[in-house]
């Protein structure tokens, strides 16, 4: 594998690194399976490049394609708190509708952003060459986003997030507006990914309205891989690890797809993908919460 | 103080499986009482007690706490008033969090929660200080996950976290019924202490008879949502265990349970 296809992999691990964070905080921490991201993911990508083809700042571009993430999350869990529609199911309605959406916004299937600006260039004068810039770059984003976010986990808002996933009536009995936490949760979750899906358009050069599908899968894949790769229990190390499951996931998969012998092509990423969280599953035992919840269940 | 006035609950309104509990039902409990809630199962003790913390609503009549009509206000909208200890030593605490970081959180109960750090110098400082009172070593496991402390130790905790944050009532629910009896002991010993020394108005719903007449200084028995027993002063000092037998067969000419209410 060239040196310029293993740094498209670990740019490509940092931007889903944001996902992975983001359905470490729902899956993990709310215990609400919020398969929203399949929508918020293009619907960032979507709102970005439609404001930058109109000449909008590409910082404020993505800045939007946060609130729009925010937006798509806060429905999840409007859905789920004020109309009672089970959690899995508000969030695949979301990410139906968001399809819709998307193609509505953009006009089409899809905007091409060849030739227009992008966050990356307001670093392109600082002299880091080519294949490393885009990388350093990303490595960057997804640093601030991991600080801020695991600081937000300690913090007593974040405290009170956990509990409400651990231990609704607990957390209640404590003071805690629960499902204030969830509609926060999910909105961080989302925009998150909003924003994961913007930098991924500026990256790839274009937003696509199908560039969501198995956005999901990608994320459970740096959860659950990164609990393996880091068999850790303290928070800081459990959100270390999803930023570098991502990264060791992408490579993986970049790994996979280059080797000619296995003859694999793009479009079977996602069954890469599928096998991959399946022996994450099998192997991480309980060092991967979401195995261990499985069994607890089980018994 | 807490008064409950002429409620009724309804459980699964407008369905076929609706059922009232309670009708018409009051009861009040001065500050500063202590008082034991027993009775047997569906008697309405739990349900009392879930009306009260506001996690069911009325369908009709008040609750007041203190001076304040709590009947609109939600369980975590009343937590600034109203502390709790659950039966299940898994319910009151949150097993993925550690020690320090479920005081934390029951420190946090009643102000406004923000993006400051949870924890900080002063606070284990201060969880420390308050976990050697039990004198059980815990505080040297503040960050231990809570799951990793027995059943006595985590009910002592829950003890500690209701008693962290100044409030008006606390609300025991059957908080020793899992514990073995020595364990059992411990944690009524500590909870005695902790409401005389913060003068708290108590509510304690038990199984067991010996301790509703032993704790306290009255008692109260329910059956199927009615008080049908309220004593206190001498003639609670009085009374034994088998008194309240007597009183209970006479008040339903029905054979008692015997298991859980004699034994425990």
């Amino acid at each position: 594998m060239s040196i310029v296809s293993l740094l498209g992999a670990i740019e490509a691990g940092f931007i889903y690194s944001l996902v992975a964070l983001g359905i470490f905080l729902t899956f993990r921490v709310l215990s609400f399976p919020d398969l929203t991201v399949d929508g918020s993911f293009p619907f960032g990508a979507a709102i970005t490049a439609v404001l930058i083809v109109k000449g909008w700042n590409p910082y404020l571009a993505t800045t939007a394609a946060i609130a729009g993430g925010c937006m798509a999350g806060l429905v999840t869990a409007y859905l789920n708190i004020r109309l009672r529609v089970l959690n899995l199911l508000a969030s695949i309605l979301t990410m139906i509708a968001l399809y819709s959406v998307n193609i509505r916004l953009m006009e089409g299937p899809m905007v091409p952003l060849l030739g227009q600006a992008t966050v990356l260039d307001s670093v392109a004068g600082l002299g880091i060459p080519y294949p490393w810039l885009a990388p350093a770059y990303f490595l960057v984003v997804a640093a601030i986003a991991w600080a801020l976010y695991t600081w937000f986990l300690h913090s007593e808002t974040g405290l009170a997030l956990r509990a409400t996933g651990a231990n609704p009536v607990m957390a209640r009995a404590n003071g805690v507006r629960t499902q204030r936490l969830v509609l926060l949760g999910l909105a961080i979750a989302n925009g998150m990914t909003g924003l994961a899906g913007s930098l991924f358009a500026q990256l790839q050069g274009a937003a696509d309205a199908s560039m969501g599908i198995g956005t999901i899968i990608i994320g459970l894949a740096a959860v659950i891989g990164g609990a393996a790769v880091l068999p850790v229990r303290s928070l800081v190390g459990l959100t270390l690890a999803c930023v570098l499951g991502s990264v060791v996931y992408h490579v993986i998969v970049a790994l996979a797809l280059n080797a000619t012998t296995l003859g694999l092509t793009a479009s079977d990423v996602n069954i890469v993908t599928a096998a991959l969280v399946c022996v994450a599953l099998m192997f991480g035992g309980r060092a991967t919460a979401l195995g261990a919840r499985a069994q607890g269940k089980a018994t | 103080m807490i008064r409950v006035e002429a409620i009724s609950v309804v459980f699964n309104a407008g369905t076929a499986l609706q059922q009232r509990l309670f009708e018409n039902f009051s009861l009040e409990i001065p500050s500063g009482q202590f008082i034991t809630v027993i009775g047997s199962n569906g008697a309405g003790k739990s349900t009392l007690l879930n009306v009260i913390a506001g996690e069911l609503p009325v369908a009709a009549g008040r609750v007041v706490i203190g001076e304040r009509d709590v009947t609109a206000l939600s369980a975590s909208e009343r937590a600034g008033l109203v502390a709790r200890v659950f039966q299940d030593p898994r319910a009151g605490t949150c097993e993925t969090l550690t020690v320090e970081e479920n005081l934390a959180l029951a420190a946090g109960r009643g102000g406004r929660r923000g993006l400051r750090l949870a924890l900080n110098r002063e606070r284990r400082q201060r969880f420390r200080g308050e976990l050697e009172r039990l004198g059980l070593g815990l505080e040297n496991r503040l960050t231990d996950q809570l799951g990793q402390l027995s059943g006595g130790q985590r009910q002592a905790t829950s003890l500690l976290m209701a008693a962290i944050q100044p409030m008006q009532i606390l609300l025991l629910d059957e908080h020793v019924a899992a514990l073995d009896p020595r364990t059992a002991a411990y944690v009524l010993d500590l909870t005695r202490r902790i409401i005389t020394e913060h003068g708290l108005t108590a509510l304690m719903v038990t199984h067991s008879m010996r301790h509703a007449l032993a704790l306290g200084e009255r008692t109260v028995m329910l059956h199927e949502g009615r008080i049908v027993l309220d004593v206190t002063g001498p003639e609670r000092a009085r009374m034994r265990v088998a008194d309240l037998i007597a009183r209970f067969r006479a008040q339903h000419g029905e054979e008692l349970d015997s298991d859980s209410l004699l034994l425990a």
